[in-house]
């Protein structure tokens, strides 16, 4: 997994000039820091590299997810800011860099690998950064909200496409085969059957049983056991001249089917348009409604445009007014959900729309299919066929308008008994009409058994294998469906069981967590718990025992503090949750409500529960500082400070040698700005080198009083133990005209009215020099130490040996 | 938290990988389901486009 190895910002926010932070991938870092130190524009550097905005900077009077506020305002023009992050895998690490382009600021990493665009996209799902103002997002979000946050982090959106993907498919296979009404299709054709032989035929037993019966007048020699023996016969029985005769019969009995299958579909019709007429108007009746759903086509095009930052600026893409985009894309978002109420209503009115179009397209179907029979061109029968022809223009021109009927575009429609005007009973005399045709043919043909049977087995053979067909089909598309319905129900059973666990493993982690920070406080059980209507989830709650008895919600029944403290375990559950890639995260400020007790637990927390993450926090507590420095002690923890000049902004407290190069630079511009800081720094962190060295030791005092008494206390113990050792350098002039100095009383330049000339300075500087030649050795550079002392001269020297003091015992 | 809590990603990817093992589903759906998963391709057009394929198959075949 990922950890942090540098960390560089150069004119960012408040960093003026470059802050840099170098760690190993195994190196947690602590920075303290009084507010104002700019402790927070590595936390926005953090959340600009990831998430190419900073929300806390987005507000409306910013703008531009707040890129506007990144820039060190002193940065020279034509300078870029820049945030550099290293990691542990080097192939994700990029500068980014914050510059004008054509005079807007633009954003440009400079790693453009897939690998890490990649690793930029999955970060997003993880959770990095926490600051104080973000601890009770989560808490006091709705119902709705917390499902939504938790659905998109873990991923949960795509899953709930896919379930629709899958709903729509088993309705539209639902559709499908109430449209093609196989059942009343089977019904005309059997009873074709038992009008010809008398009896129906259920299965191919009865159906050649009912063969050999109807062939036995003719004494074959063919026995009839199969298709194929039946086709032998009919070529057997069958004579020339009777061919056409049987052709036409054929036809006719096609035409009457089909017309008796047409008015089948024109009586469904019907209801199928009452219910989507009345659907059509409760919703077009309803103004607001209307306008709503009207304006829901462009509103999710709007989303979607602005989403996929087809369009970037702050302005509405539309109207081209000022708008910032983001708070633009939230409102349309609430505006989209406001819909959903509305939706279902939609979605109903849709399906309604696509089932009666499906029979009305069937309908047109089946009368098409009777227009090409051979039957109607005959010259006698040219009146039937122009009439048929007339209906079917009826049923095209209804389609036609029905499918331009659309909630959004039309508000009128016909009313249910004018939308498809058709006298069923003309249909059914065309029906007679015909009937009589075709059994004119066979009474003139009666005297003849043979034709008889031909005409007869004709009919049932081709009415049985349509029967065949038509089950094999209704079959095929019943078992998709049942496939269909039941994949879809084991998904949503999945989908459930999958949110189910989460929110369940969660709220053991989130309980776990809380209650090493409040034992004995009364609260537990903590649990995060998903609230469904249906199959559908539709918020998620949090409820705990609160006194022994079960309460929700937890902004009803804790204080300011408790409620952070839950937010930080939401937040640490959430990062041992989803944290696939990174194993780092980032806690800026957040103890602030905490009380001393609850510091030193978080404390405790963290370090014994995610040690194996690397951790960034920042804090401006003293007491907390002090709490997790000590805590972490032989940790592999980095512990730096952070302070502001004017000269270089936010900057982290510099290591000795670089702190005397400034030292000596500003002295040589002779400028005094924090120039006696620098100096008292510089001279805190050489007489703890010198303490350390030879063993100094300083009277144990409790946190807060340390840092106020450093240089004076590290001076005077430093002193007595030369005296003690009866080292030479016991009554060197230094350490007076240190311990007198003014300058070790003024920690801070602003709270002081001492004013500090250059000579001041460089006096004080001049005195720090002479007490660090004392004890350095000019030649290999290292203090003397406690380890190189001789016990046979009783002198304590630097490591070559050419400084060296007496050292008694 | 367990590594056995899942993912939305993960949960698909579950689900899709062992849909065959779904008693009472038609094997080739299954399959389509998998295969046009797997390939990023479920969407509503391509499964319905697909599910009339095999049913024609299925009919042309015996014809």
């Amino acid at each position: 997994m990922v950890k942090i190895k540098g960390i560089e910002l150069t004119g960012f926010r408040g960093v003026k000039k470059t802050l840099k932070v170098t760690l190993d991938s195994s190196t947690s870092l602590m920075l303290y820091g009084d507010n104002g130190t700019g402790k927070s524009s590595i936390s926005d550097a953090f959340e600009w590299f990831y998430k190419d905005r900073v929300e806390h900077l987005s507000g409306e009077e910013i703008g531009r997810k707040g890129i506007d506020a990144l820039r060190n305002i002193f940065l020279e023009n034509g300078k870029d800011a820049t945030v550099e992050l290293k990691f542990s895998d080097s192939r994700y690490d990029s500068k980014k860099k914050l510059y004008y382009k054509k005079s807007k600021l633009t954003s440009e990493h400079s790693n453009l690998s897939e690998e890490f665009n990649n690793y930029l996209a999955n970060s997003l799902n993880e959770n990095l950064l926490l600051r104080y103002k973000d601890l009770l997002r989560f808490i006091v979000f709705t119902k709705g909200e917390r499902l939504k946050e938790i659905s998109h982090i873990i991923g949960f959106s795509e899953v709930t496409k896919m379930k629709e993907v899958l709903k729509k498919a088993s309705n539209e296979l639902k559709t499908q085969n109430k449209s093609k009404n196989y059942d009343s299709l089977i019904s005309t054709k059997q009873a074709l059957i038992i009008e010809q032989i008398g009896q129906n035929i259920i299965d191919d037993v009865q159906y050649f049983d009912a063969i050999k019966k109807l062939v036995a007048p003719l004494k074959l020699p063919v026995e009839v056991k199969d298709d194929r023996s039946i086709e032998t016969i009919l070529e057997f029985i069958k004579k020339p001249e009777d061919t056409g005769a049987i052709i036409a019969q054929a036809s006719y009995e096609k035409v009457i089917e089909g017309l008796k299958q047409f008015r089948i579909f024109l009586q469904s019709i019907l209801p199928s348009y009452e219910s989507y007429y009345k659907k059509f108007q409760d919703i077009a009746k309803d103004t607001e409604k209307f306008k709503a759903i009207s304006l829901g086509g462009l509103l999710s095009e709007g989303l979607s445009i602005l989403e996929r930052r087809v369009f970037e600026d702050d302005k509405c893409p539309l109207c081209l007014q000022d708008k910032n985009r983001d708070n633009l894309i939230d409102e349309i978002r609430k505006r989209i959900e406001e819909l959903s109420s509305f939706k279902k209503e939609k979605e109903g009115l849709e399906e309604d729309h696509r089932s009666t179009q499906k029979i009305i397209q069937n309908a047109l179907s089946e009368i098409d299919t009777v227009l090409k029979e051979k039957c109607l061109s005959l010259e006698e029968n040219n009146t039937i066929k122009g009439k048929i022809s007339s209906v079917r223009a009826s049923v095209f021109e209804a389609l036609d308008r029905f499918k331009k009927y659309s909630v959004t575009t039309s508000k009128d429609i016909l009313k249910p008994n004018e939308f498809l005007q058709i006298d069923d009973s003309k249909i059914q005399s065309w029906e007679s009409t015909l009937s009589d045709k075709m059994k004119k043919i066979s009474a003139e043909r009666a005297t003849d058994p043979r034709f008889t049977i031909t005409s007869k087995l004709s009919l049932v053979r081709q009415a049985h294998k349509e029967i065949k067909s038509l089950k094999e089909e209704a079959d095929i598309l019943s078992d998709q469906y049942r496939s269909i319905e039941i994949i879809y129900r084991e998904f949503v059973k999945k989908q459930k069981e999958g949110l189910i666990s989460f929110l369940t493993g969660i709220s053991r982690d989130i309980n776990d967590l809380y209650l090493f920070m409040n034992p004995s406080e009364n609260i537990e059980e903590i649990e995060l718990i998903p609230l469904g209507e249906d199959e559908e989830f539709v918020g998620i709650t949090i409820q705990f025992k609160f006194h022994g008895e079960v309460v929700s919600p937890p902004d009803k029944y804790l204080s300011e503090s408790h409620l952070n403290c839950l937010g930080i375990c939401l937040f640490l559950a959430s990062v041992k949750a989803f944290n696939r890639i990174n194993n780092f995260f980032i806690l800026d400020d957040v103890i602030s409500s905490f009380d001393t007790n609850h510091r030193a637990r978080f404390a405790r927390l963290l370090v014994e529960k995610f040690s194996d993450y690397q951790i960034i926090l920042f804090t401006h507590e003293k007491d907390w500082f002090e709490i997790v420095s000590n805590m972490v002690r032989g940790k592999n923890w980095l512990i730096k400070r952070m302070y502001w000049d004017h000269e270089n902004g936010a900057t982290i407290e510099p290591p000795p040698f670089t702190l005397k190069e400034e030292i000596e630079n500003k002295l040589k511009k002779a400028d005094t700005t924090g120039l006696g800081n620098s100096i008292r720094i510089y001279l805190e962190h050489l007489l703890k080198e010198i303490c350390h060295d030879l063993k100094v030791k300083v009277e144990f005092r409790f946190n807060g009083h340390n840092e106020n008494r450093m240089s004076h206390e590290l001076l005077s113990e430093l002193k007595s133990k030369l005296k003690d050792r009866k080292c030479e350098l016991k009554d060197q002039a230094a350490f007076d005209r240190l311990s007198s100095s003014m300058f070790l009383g003024n920690r801070t330049s602003h709270d002081s009215s001492f004013t500090e000339s250059m000579d001041d300075l460089k006096m004080f500087y001049s005195d720090v020099q002479e007490l660090e030649k004392l004890f350095r050795c000019s030649q290999c550079g290292n203090l003397i130490s406690k380890k190189h002392y001789n016990d046979v001269s009783d002198k304590v020297r630097c490591s070559c040996g050419r400084l060296q003091y007496n050292w008694k015992k | 938290m367990t590594d056995a809590i899942k993912s939305g990603h993960e949960i698909l990817d579950d689900f899709f990988y062992k849909i065959d093992e779904i008693e009472g589903v038609d094997g080739e759906v299954a399959l389509l389901l998998k295969s046009l998963y797997q390939q990023g391709k479920l969407t509503h057009t391509n499964l319905s486009n697909e599910l009339l394929k095999i049913r024609e198959v299925k009919l042309h075949g015996k014809d």
